[in-house]
């Protein structure tokens, strides 16, 4: 109550809630002090409360739900297992079949044999009866698995809707294309095809043509022999290039002729060529390399010099003239005009390594081969055969065997012509069968631009490419493994071509589409019309001439088991040289300005056809060990002229077109020189192929140089960009001192000359190692126990090995940034080793994988035991008992251990290695590592684990010849060989024992399985 | 009160266990879903070898 | 005080703490037995098939079906093209083998729910076992008599590694057998 004395006239009303307060009660006055009434913080009565509180219900509820969930679901559930409903005769669950075909990688048309596993090819290695292959294939051919599954595909034909391309239907597009091709009028019809081998694919090209009379076949291939061929004709008349006979030849000279690394006799020349290699019986051969690019063939000669290749013309000629002058070889042409030892002055050629090639030649006459690149001018190939028929060298050439041409290619007049017809809108239809002209055709034809001009163009292929992209309609063909076929590359026999899988999509195959166009009537197509045809001509045409004691049916299953049948087809031999054509031989001009350009195929991608094969993309280049990309090789004197270093973008200007390209010193290039090789930058074709590398066909030229594939005084400038270049493999700097020199050192790398390996077979265990003391007792192997040795003679470098191993093993592709984390997953490697000058190194080459060493240094420091040692000698990586703790890795002095940092098969391109189609790749037998376990080569324990299962079977004990590694198996020169070191029986048990053979890094102890064979170079002793 | 709140948290706790000890693995990993699947189907034309060098394969 | 605390600990707390722990473990793994190996697991088939039947009474050998037993890591269900090899007359009118004539003649896929798996890190291979000599019953118990298959034996490590190491006890039909393998490669590559 206030007081308001002020207020007399008004006083305030006085207001009450109660009597209490009213009458000023006591009791309420006190409680009106506190602010609550007692018992108002009190606990609540949980007595008269329902038992359940909120949280309590909510629990329950959540338990209750479980417990539904548990009681509704089984869970001793294991799935389902689903039997065949009628079990195909051949196939047993869990064992290979293999089946024998051609591979259609390229026009060497190698015998493979398919491994299947459950009606799925897996798997691709040579044919061993093959004569050609004999049982190898090149990496290409192994890779080309994935070509089968990958998810680019196309599924279904396309025709084209403005700018796009939208699904049709087979019977659709057949209708417009036949009806396109019977209102051809006057205007031509041009198939455009790759180097054609098949004899029965040329019989439908006749008939085709026999239908349609207008149709004009045109082969190309961007990298031919046609240059050669031209010059052999001209010396010898008709008769073809022969194949050579290297393993008798022991002198080689490759003039920047990369015949161990491109080209399409690789496997063969490599084959041959390495038997001279031989530590065994003790056989060598020297190769020269006179080069422009360090190339892999370059990387394994025992002399080497630089030259450009437009200077190679003056290089034979004055070789020639020097043999001359000291009557080794007639004076059948005047070559006074070049001197060898100007040559050398001119362009810094060592006249050491002159005198010994020009000696060896004069006393190897008969036994010395000099071989010439396919991208050289006529004029060398002309002095080269002069050279080799002088020296009588041609006593090395194949009068056996001769090439067969099923058809031959069309001159690049021919192509002229066509370009010409279709910008004139002579042409009305262009078939682009299973090529791409678009992006191989030389630039200066304008093809893209020509095809504007033509009505109806169709291209037949597997995957997108750059030429589907301009065409009408696109037709999805059939992948080797799906297709029928055969092949005539040589005299003496034919190979087949059978599939082994049902089409997974809707494809045809691309001699069935031309049947079905011939027939007319697009209903008429079912799946067998091309295996009909290809019996049918077989039976008429090469039967007959065969002289099969067999019939026919029985001849033809026999052929198809074996894929090759011998002819009795022979060589038309050798006619004599022509000595007009020394005519042709006259004095050359070098251009001294400028720089030369060489266009070269890429290794793994050949001519671009292989670049959205992952694995080959990843492959590291031989030389240079680039991955995912292609790069303007360049010298290191040539690189600070022009104040560039790796990865500085430049310009190259040649014959008005540009191409941008980042630049790769590359040690051992040839000065005011570049080489590039090509099969990048392809557009519209595919998800791995996008983005990688630079398109070098912009400067791929018909004329303007002194031969398609070499450019005279091209410019360059230099921009401001840099590109990343990946490399998987670090680069030493030459010049820090404590590196120089680090692998002879460490004695991983052990190196002699023939010379000193035949005075002293046991030169190399000169250095005694001191053996340390091991902390584990010594294990006795009593049993069989595995090693490998690496014969370093013979490997070339080539990593056909490593891609074996990578479609044996499930290796995941990681793409380009991974890879320059370091994170690739290849369990074998190839290390690249450089000595000497940065201008001019030699090369030593090892592949390194897991040593499976006896006192393993990964195998002490597992927290978990994930990796431990087989009775049998292996060390054993388990996956399942992994976390990744990478001390493993970590402790291993060959760092042969790769860690999945990721599940790359979800993380590279959108988890492209996921799709439902790719699974169907992976072995069956090899565990596809998820996230966070470490791998590594496991000597291919499938296969041992597969042979003991087998010799159970049969009731005896394993043997190590029962087992190859996949590597070995597809090493060409077979340098890799493994087997059981206790057996002294065993060729392996050389190999283990031969005084060549050491261990990388020795004197560590940790007691490797694998042996090393020194690598011995054919140099003379002055020389180290 | 006590024992009703010993047998609750006893009783959710074995809830728990139960419940992710039965429940079937699938739900817990990541197995692919391979029902878009290709169809596979060898070709019924094809010869398989019988040997390779001179071993039966 | 303390004295009062320490008591109720050890007279109450540890007890209970004790019980429950251990009651839950021990009903865990026993409840839990069934999931973690799978011993006793007998499922339905799509179609009664009964190996008493065939295998028992009958006398079909197990290789005459499971044919790839001797030769690859799998032991294969048979096609159901083998069924059918006796079905297309023998008791072709039961329902049973009328339900199975259904998935032979219309390509349908015949489910069969699988008992014996083994986790996907281990590659078993059976003809090793086969051709040492063991029998089928020997992992897979009595065969010939079960209406229904069970799995009669636990495929974990444990089971696996104890027939290996008293292979003699465990196998004493075969003479001279040996040890089996012990090292991880064995079974996980």
């Amino acid at each position: 109550m206030s007081d308001h004395k002020n207020d007399i006239q008004n006083p305030a009303p006085n207001y009450w809630r109660s009597f209490e307060e009213l009458y000023s009660d006591q009791k309420f006055l006190a409680e009106k002090n506190n602010e609550f009434k007692e018992g108002a913080s009190d606990a609540p009565n949980t007595d008269k409360m329902s038992p359940i509180s909120r949280r309590k219900f909510l629990a329950l509820l959540g338990a209750s739900a479980a417990v539904a969930g548990t009681a509704c679901s089984d869970y001793q559930d294991k799935g389902e297992i689903v039997p065949y409903n009628n079990k195909p005769e051949e196939i047993t669950i869990g064992k290979a079949n293999y089946y024998a075909s051609t591979c259609t990688g390229c026009s060497s048309a190698c015998g493979i044999l398919i491994k299947t596993r459950e009606g799925r090819p897996i798997k691709i290695d040579g044919n061993p009866d093959h004569p050609v292959s004999k049982g190898k294939i090149c990496s290409q051919g192994q890779a080309s698995i994935m070509g089968l599954y990958d998810p680019d595909r196309l599924k279904s034909p396309k025709r084209k809707i403005g700018n796009g391309l939208d699904d049709a239907d087979w019977q659709e597009v057949d209708k417009e294309i036949v009806l396109a091709l019977s209102t051809i009028g006057s205007r031509e019809i041009a198939i455009i095809t790759k180097e054609i081998v098949s004899p029965t694919q040329n019989e439908v090209l006749k008939d085709f043509i026999k239908e349609y009379p207008a149709t004009k076949v045109y082969s190309f291939e961007q990298f031919n022999e046609s240059i050669r061929k031209n010059a052999w004709q001209k010396c010898y008349g008709s008769s073809d290039f022969p194949f050579i006979k290297w393993n008798e030849a022991e002198v080689v000279v490759s003039l920047d002729a990369d015949f161990l690394g491109t080209g399409s006799h690789r496997v063969e020349n490599t084959r041959l060529f390495t038997e001279r290699k031989n530590i065994m019986n003790k056989k060598f051969n020297r190769l020269y390399s006179i080069e422009s690019n360090l190339s892999l063939t370059g990387m394994n000669s025992d002399y080497r010099l630089m030259l450009r290749p437009d200077v190679q013309y003056s290089f034979v000629m004055a070789v020639i003239n020097e043999l001359q002058k000291k009557n080794v070889i007639t004076n059948s042409v005047n070559a006074s005009a070049f001197s060898l030892s100007k040559l050398a002055g001119d362009f810094g050629l060592s006249e050491k390594i002159l005198n010994h090639l020009v000696n060896d030649l004069s006393k190897k006459k008969g036994k010395a081969i000099i071989y010439a690149g396919d991208h050289l001018p006529e004029n060398v190939h002309i002095a080269v055969n002069l050279l080799n028929e002088e020296l009588g060298n041609s006593e090395l050439y194949d009068t056996e065997h001769s090439t067969v041409n099923v058809r031959n290619l069309s001159s690049l007049n021919e192509f002229k012509n066509l370009i010409d017809k279709m910008k004139a809108g002579n042409v009305g239809v262009v078939i682009h069968f299973d090529t791409n002209p678009v992006y191989n055709l030389p630039a200066d034809f304008n093809y893209a631009e020509a095809l504007q001009n033509v009505d109806e163009v169709v291209t037949l292929t597997e995957v997108e490419n750059e030429s589907s992209g301009l065409s009408n309609h696109v037709l999805p063909i059939h992948n080797n493994f799906e297709a029928w076929g055969d092949s005539k590359t040589r005299t003496g026999f034919y190979a087949l071509q059978q599939p082994v899988i049902a089409p997974l999509y809707s494809t045809r195959q691309k001699e069935s589409i031309l049947l079905t166009w011939i027939n007319g009537d697009t209903t008429s197509y079912k799946e067998t019309i091309f295996h009909e045809y290809l019996m049918a001509n077989w039976e008429n045409s090469i039967y007959p001439t065969l002289n099969s004691k067999l019939a026919f049916n029985p001849f033809w299953y026999g052929a198809l088991h074996d894929g090759v049948v011998r002819s009795n087809d022979i060589s038309n031999g050798i006619e004599d040289f022509n000595y007009s054509v020394i005519m042709e031989l006259k004095n050359a001009q070098v251009k001294s300005d400028g720089i030369t350009i060489q266009i070269k195929e890429s290794y793994s991608l050949r001519d671009g056809r292989f670049a959205n094969n992952g694995w080959l993309q990843e492959s590291p280049h031989p030389v240079s060990k680039v991955t995912w990309d292609n790069y303007a090789a360049i010298s290191t004197t040539t690189a600070k002229q022009l104040s560039v270093k790796n990865d500085d973008v430049i310009e190259i200007t040649v014959n008005n077109r540009t191409l941008e390209i980042p630049v790769f010193v590359q040690p051992g290039h040839v000065d005011n020189s570049i080489t590039i090789e090509t099969g990048y930058g392809r557009t519209n074709s595919g998800s791995v192929a996008e983005g990688a590398g630079f398109n070098a066909n912009t400067i791929f030229f018909s004329t303007g140089g002194l031969t398609p594939w070499v450019y005279e005084g091209a410019a360059i400038k230099k921009l401001s960009r840099t590109y990343n270049l990946v490399v998987a493999q670090t680069i030493y700097d030459f010049t820090e001192k404590d590196k120089k020199d680090l692998p002879q050192k460490r004695g991983i790398i052990r190196e002699g000359t023939v010379e000193q390996y035949l005075n002293n077979p046991h030169f190399l265990n000169g250095k005694e190692h001191k053996v340390l003391e091991s902390v584990n007792p010594p294990v006795p192997y009593d049993g069989v126990k595995w090693g490998m040795s690496i014969d370093l003679n013979k490997c070339l470098g080539c990593s056909e090995c490593f891609i074996a191993c990578n479609v044996e093993n499930n290796i995941p592709v990681v793409g380009k940034e991974e890879v320059d984390k370091g994170r690739e997953m290849h369990w074998l490697r190839i290390d690249r080793y450089y000595s000497g000058s940065a201008e001019d190194p030699k090369v030593s080459l090892q592949p390194m994988l897991c040593q499976h060493c006896d006192q393993a240094p990964c195998e002490v420091v597992c927290p978990v035991v994930a990796t431990t040692h087989s009775p049998d000698g292996l060390n054993q990586m388990i996956y399942n008992r992994c976390v990744g703790t990478r001390y493993c890795s970590n402790n291993c002095p060959y760092k042969v251990r790769r860690f999945n940092f990721f599940n790359f098969r979800d993380s590279f391109n959108d988890g492209y290695q996921e799709s439902p189609v790719f699974a169907l790749l992976h072995n069956p037998e090899v565990t596809v590592r998820s996230r966070g376990v470490m791998e590594k080569c496991t000597f291919c324990v499938q296969r041992i684990a597969e042979a003991r299962s087998d010799a159970t079977r049969e009731g005896r004990t394993i043997k190590g010849s029962d087992v190859t590694t996949a590597c070995q198996d597809a090493c060409v020169t077979n340098a890799i060989n493994f087997g059981d070191i206790n057996d002294a029986n065993e060729e392996f048990y050389k190999y283990r024992n031969h005084e060549l053979g050491y261990y990388v890094l020795e004197e560590l102890n940790v007691i490797p399985n694998v042996t090393y064979l020194a690598k011995l170079r054919n140099t003379h002793s002055e020389e180290a | 009160m006590e024992r009703k709140k010993f047998f609750s948290v006893f009783g959710l706790g074995m809830m728990g266990i139960l419940f992710t000890r039965f429940s079937s693995l699938k739900l817990f990993s990541k197995i692919p879903n391979n029902k878009k699947k290709i169809k596979v189907k060898i070709n019924p034309l094809a010869v398989k070898r019988q040997k390779i060098g001179n071993k039966n394969v | 005080m303390k004295a009062s605390l320490l008591d109720y600990i050890l007279r109450n707390r540890l007890p209970v703490t004790i019980f429950v722990a251990a009651a839950s473990f021990i009903i865990t793994f026993f409840a839990s037995r069934a999931e973690r190996d799978g011993v006793g697991y007998t499922p339905d088939q799509p179609i009664n098939y009964s190996h008493r039947l065939h295998a028992g009474e009958m006398q079909i050998d197990c290789q005459y079906c499971h044919v790839a037993v001797e030769k690859s890591r799998y032991a294969m269900v048979p096609a159901v093209a083998t069924c059918m090899n006796c079905h297309t007359i023998a008791k072709k009118d039961s329902p049973e083998i009328i339900k199975l004539t259904e998935y032979y003649n219309n390509g349908k896929t015949l489910k069969w729910k699988r008992i014996h798996k083994v986790p996907d890190y281990a590659y078993f291979n059976h003809s090793v076992h086969v051709n040492k000599g063991i029998e089928c019953e020997s992992c897979h118990g009595e065969i010939k008599q079960m209406e229904k298959v069970g799995q009669m034996n636990s495929f974990t490590m444990r089971s696996c590694l104890s027939c290996h190491r008293n292979s003699h006890e465990r196998l004493p039909y075969i003479d001279d057998v040996q040890r089996g393998p012990e090292y991880c490669y064995t079974c996980h590559r």
